[in-house]
């Protein structure tokens, strides 16, 4: 009964992570191929990320009012006042904690660039630009893996999230 | 049995110490006062800390948690499975109406000893119980760590005196240490020791026992290296063949008091060489030990990556060693460790 209720959401959210990763991989993927790096391309790759982001946010939210205003009717809840401020808050956590980690993402995808830039100055040959692309790539691979590794933690902890809620409303259900 | 012996330096501030481990014997009697043994653990260690004190409650006299949760977490919510409950709901909740209920547990564990399944759960309101977490520690959250402190409160413990809560806003998830060469504070990450200004290894043992003497700059003792097979049942404890005590030069001859230090996750001493002996030299504990007549206990598991599932090498709160009997008298790791202590009661040879 839990899956019934909370399925369309994780399985949206999912949908939003996975394009979301993917997204920056193929910018990733991009970067690497342009020599030498140049700064638009970097500012390209954060916006492709915080589109991903807005609609891993939309898709969240759509799919919390769906939840609300046909699943649990349908499946007959007795959702009372309690149990959906509950669930907003639950909503609420889930948006703050995917900020944070979204924050944190761009900032750990900035220290690489930021490094790169710097070293670009010591610069003598192309093999040092090589080796300095190179090195540029594996950071931003490791905070990019890093970021995807958070992502799958935030949505675990939705699905049990959701099963809590469905419990606890549940044995509210019996006990009223 | 052939002995050998390894060398082994214990690091604290400046000073190295080697001291020496005896490796592959049996762990030796050494007639301790066991009714003064005590217990504390860092993360899962904790966890599994929470769940002997409340287990074998009646061979207790305090506990030490730092960063885990309360006793039979990875049980609290029935429609999660206990990994589900163990990775979420005991670990990173998204909020406090999805995180563990301290109260609702202890009144869990209460059924329990009615059933006979752990000791009688009146012998905790004895107890005395430090909690640490760190306010930065996104691993095991301050909000999960807190209702260990409520489940000690519904055992009858008084916050303020029996138990102690305390938050250290600056740390990662790690047991704190006052070393300046170790992990910078607000860090998670391996060896999981963090330098932070206080010692909670220090602060646990002085909660549990009252004042004690400061710890000592130059260990006077021993690191003994034992079998740690001899004490477990079964092929799915998880568990290394080797375990290590730290014994003071006074415990010899006198006896001495026993605590139980568990690690966490990734802290075995054989984690692919990651921890080595970091673990049982570099804590803190062997220091405040050695000046006041406490072998330090050393248990250890270790990663296991297909069955039992346990790639991390965690202590069992969630049932990989025995699904049904993780939590009761009847565990696996538990039982090995109680026999270690119960060794170090025997009178010696």
């Amino acid at each position: 009964m839990s899956n019934a209720l909370f399925t369309q959401w994780v399985e949206m959210s999912q949908e939003a992570l996975k394009k979301f990763t993917e997204t920056q991989s193929a910018v990733l993927s991009n970067l690497g191929q342009q020599q030498p790096l140049n700064v638009t391309s970097m500012a390209e790759m954060m916006k492709a990320s915080m589109q991903s982001f807005q609609q891993l946010t939309n898709n969240n939210t759509a799919a919390f009012n769906n939840l609300i205003s046909n699943q649990a009717t349908s499946l007959k809840l007795n959702v009372s006042a309690e149990a959906i401020q509950k669930l907003t808050e639950i909503m609420g956590s889930l948006t703050n904690n995917a900020i944070q980690q979204q924050t944190k993402l761009a900032t750990d995808c900035m220290k690489p660039f930021t490094e790169f830039l710097t070293k670009l100055s010591e610069v003598k040959n192309p093999e040092d630009l090589t080796g300095l692309q190179m090195k540029f790539a594996e950071d931003l691979g490791a905070a990019l893996k890093a970021g995807a590794a958070d992502n799958a933690q935030l949505l675990g902890s939705l699905q049990s999230a959701m099963t809590v809620w469905t419990e606890k409303t549940l044995d509210k259900t019996i006990d009223g | 049995m052939m002995k050998k012996l390894a060398c082994v330096l214990a690091i604290y501030g400046t000073l190295q110490v080697p001291v020496f481990a005896d490796e592959s014997s049996n762990l030796s009697p050494m007639g301790a006062d066991l009714t003064q043994t005590s217990v504390s653990g860092l993360s899962s260690g904790a966890f599994m800390t929470a769940q002997i004190h409340s287990a074998y409650s009646g061979s207790f006299i305090g506990a030490g948690v730092m960063a885990g949760g309360p006793y039979l977490c990875s049980k609290m919510y029935k429609f999660n499975a206990n990994m589900t409950n163990a990775m979420n709901t005991c670990m990173n909740p998204l909020n406090e109406y999805v995180a563990p209920d301290g109260k609702k547990l202890f009144n869990e564990a209460k059924k329990l000893a009615h059933e006979g399944k752990i000791d009688p759960i009146e012998n905790l309101s004895k107890q005395r119980v430090m909690v640490f977490s760190g306010g930065k520690d996104s691993t095991v959250k301050p909000m999960v760590v807190e209702q260990v402190v409520k489940y000690y409160e519904a055992a009858g413990l008084k916050a303020k005196d029996t138990v102690k809560y305390q938050e250290i806003s600056n740390a990662g998830h790690a047991i704190t240490v006052d070393n300046q060469d170790a992990t910078q504070c607000e860090l998670s990450q391996s060896p999981y020791i963090n330098s932070c200004g206080i010692s909670e290894a220090k602060e646990i043992l002085q909660q549990i026992y009252g004042e004690l003497k400061p710890p000592v700059e130059t260990l006077t003792g021993n690191i003994v290296r034992f079998n740690q097979k001899e004490f477990i049942k079964g092929n799915r404890s998880s568990m290394s063949d080797d375990a290590f005590a730290y014994v003071p030069k006074t415990c010899e001859t006198e006896s001495c008091r026993v605590h139980v230090a568990i690690h966490g996750c990734h802290q075995g001493y054989n984690q692919e060489g990651v921890i080595n002996d970091n673990y049982y030299t570099k804590t803190g504990y062997n220091q405040i030990a050695d000046a006041n007549k406490i072998i330090v206990l050393y248990p250890q598991a270790q990663p296991s990556k297909d069955i039992p599932f346990n790639p991390k090498g965690c202590w069992d709160f969630w049932g990989y060693s025995d699904a049904d009997h993780f939590y009761t008298k009847d565990a696996p790791q538990m039982q090995a460790i109680m026999g270690m202590i119960k060794r170090l009661g025997e009178a010696r040879n």
